[in-house]
């Protein structure tokens, strides 16, 4: 279950960093666009974690233990990511400072 | 450190690529590198796969028309006034069998986005979707089909030539199908079975659909997902065969799998005490003076799949590139934050203490 949460986590802080760097850039203007960025890059970003690529079950190996200790590292890796992200967006609005 | 704090939104568009980019297609690789070293399907000559076996039920769901050739995907029909809604037989109802694979915790399983037959005497319906309606439908079960037309084993004699088999690649397996397939019974008659055109099936979502008396489906998938540390791909093939119930010769269906080299024959026989019902399958038979078309056919299906596990082993390698891996994203992930001074900070402290 955790490694599905991560990918979507992560395809979310992606999409967001997406629109953020669209709106900083001077394009996406209005809330049209950039729902229909935000959403958009969400959901290529979940699809080419999840559905292209073995990167979930990967991750799922890793939180199983069959990777052992470069699993831990791996999922750490992934975790401390989306921590960052998240800290970054709520302490300053946006994903990547 | 002052660099990363410079320009932290670099590190993220770094940790961008890298997740989105470089994660995906390193995963791929080191896996599909560990599949070459480690993927093991050993068939004998002559016996049952020494690859683990896994028995499984699989719903097969509808009711056969043999009139417009079809399997209804969704409507309804009402008897009393005539009419049909929702759908158009033979149009609208192209396919609506799928048997899609799937594992759980090391036991495969398949389900099926199906359509459903229910109703009373005056109106039915046909639904379709997952295989959580409740099939408490009319019909005997598999095993006890089994058992009341004595058959105690059958075999499965498949014959594949011209196949490619790249492993755990959905685009290459399965695309050149040809052959004859032969399937018997101990206690029946020799079905002599010719594949149709095979179509480039390319993952698990296919839609495959109807099988009637005498002939069959193939159908084809690749599962390819970890399951405790390993990862199952699993090319294989599906025979379906519906026959007459009257028929006490006959056999309802039976899905096999295996992989074959090229132009290799593989056979086992299956006993049926190997084989475990973990669902309810599901048989129908047509109610006299209320379907719509020929009454007097009748058809009823079950569908077994009886799977072999390709897998991978997690290979020192795989560890290996995960932990480097996990190690770069923490640290692309630190400098990607304008607080990336204060953790250093903290740790370099830590470290003097």
């Amino acid at each position: 279950m955790l490694d599905v949460v991560l990918v979507q986590l992560i395809a979310v802080l992606l999409g967001v960093s997406v629109v953020q760097a669209g709106a900083k850039a001077g394009a996406l203007q209005g809330g049209f666009k950039r729902t229909l960025a935000g959403a958009g890059a969400t959901y290529t970003s979940g699809t080419a974690l999840s559905g292209f690529s073995s990167t979930e079950s990967f991750i799922r190996a890793s939180l199983d233990g069959d990777l052992s200790i470069g699993g831990y590292l791996f999922v750490l890796g992934l975790l401390v990511v989306a921590f960052v992200w998240l800290i970054n967006l709520f302490e300053t609005r946006a994903v990547i400072r | 450190m002052n660099g990363a704090k410079v320009n932290p939104a670099a590190w993220s568009a770094i940790a961008v690529l890298l997740l989105l980019v470089g994660m995906p297609v390193a995963v791929s690789s080191v896996t599909a590198i560990a599949y070459q070293e480690t993927s093991s399907i050993e068939f004998p000559e002559n016996g049952p796969p020494a690859a683990t076996l896994y028995d499984i039920a699989m719903t097969k769901t509808g009711i056969y028309d043999p009139q417009v050739d079809a399997w209804c995907n969704d409507g309804s029909y009402d008897v009393a006034t005539g009419t049909k809604e929702g759908y158009n037989f033979g149009e609208d109802c192209p396919s609506s069998v799928s048997p899609i694979p799937y594992l759980v915790d090391g036991e495969a399983y398949v389900t099926t986005a199906t359509c459903a037959f229910y109703g009373d005497f005056t109106h039915y319906d046909w639904k379709c979707g997952d295989s959580d309606l409740a099939w408490n439908y009319y019909g005997l079960s598999w095993g006890e089909d089994m058992v009341n037309q004595s058959v105690t084993s059958f075999e499965v004699r498949m014959t594949g030539s011209n196949l490619t088999t790249e492993p755990c690649d959905d685009e290459t397996l399965f695309a050149n199908v040809s052959g004859v397939y032969t399937l018997s019974f101990s206690k029946g008659p020799i079905v002599e079975l010719a594949p149709p055109p095979f179509p480039k099936y390319r993952a698990i979502a296919e839609t495959t659909t109807t099988v009637q008396v005498g002939t069959f489906e193939i159908y084809s998938g690749l599962p390819y997902e970890y399951v405790g540390g390993v990862q199952y791909c699993i090319p294989y093939f599906a025979l379906v065969i519906e026959v007459d119930p009257y028929s006490a010769e006959d056999v309802a269906a039976i899905v096999a799998s295996t992989d074959f080299a090229a132009g290799e024959e593989v056979w086992w026989t299956l006993e049926l005490d190997d084989l475990e019902v973990r669902e309810q399958s599901v048989s129908y038979s047509s109610w006299p003076g209320v379907m719509p078309w020929d009454s007097t056919e009748v058809y009823y299906g079950h569908a077994m799949r009886v799977g072999l596990a390709d897998q991978v082993e997690a290979t020192s390698a795989m560890s290996w590139f995960a932990g480097a891996f996990g190690i770069v994203l923490m640290a692309v992930g630190l400098a990607s934050t304008p607080y990336w001074d204060p953790v250093t900070d903290w740790l370099r402290r830590g470290l003097r203490a």
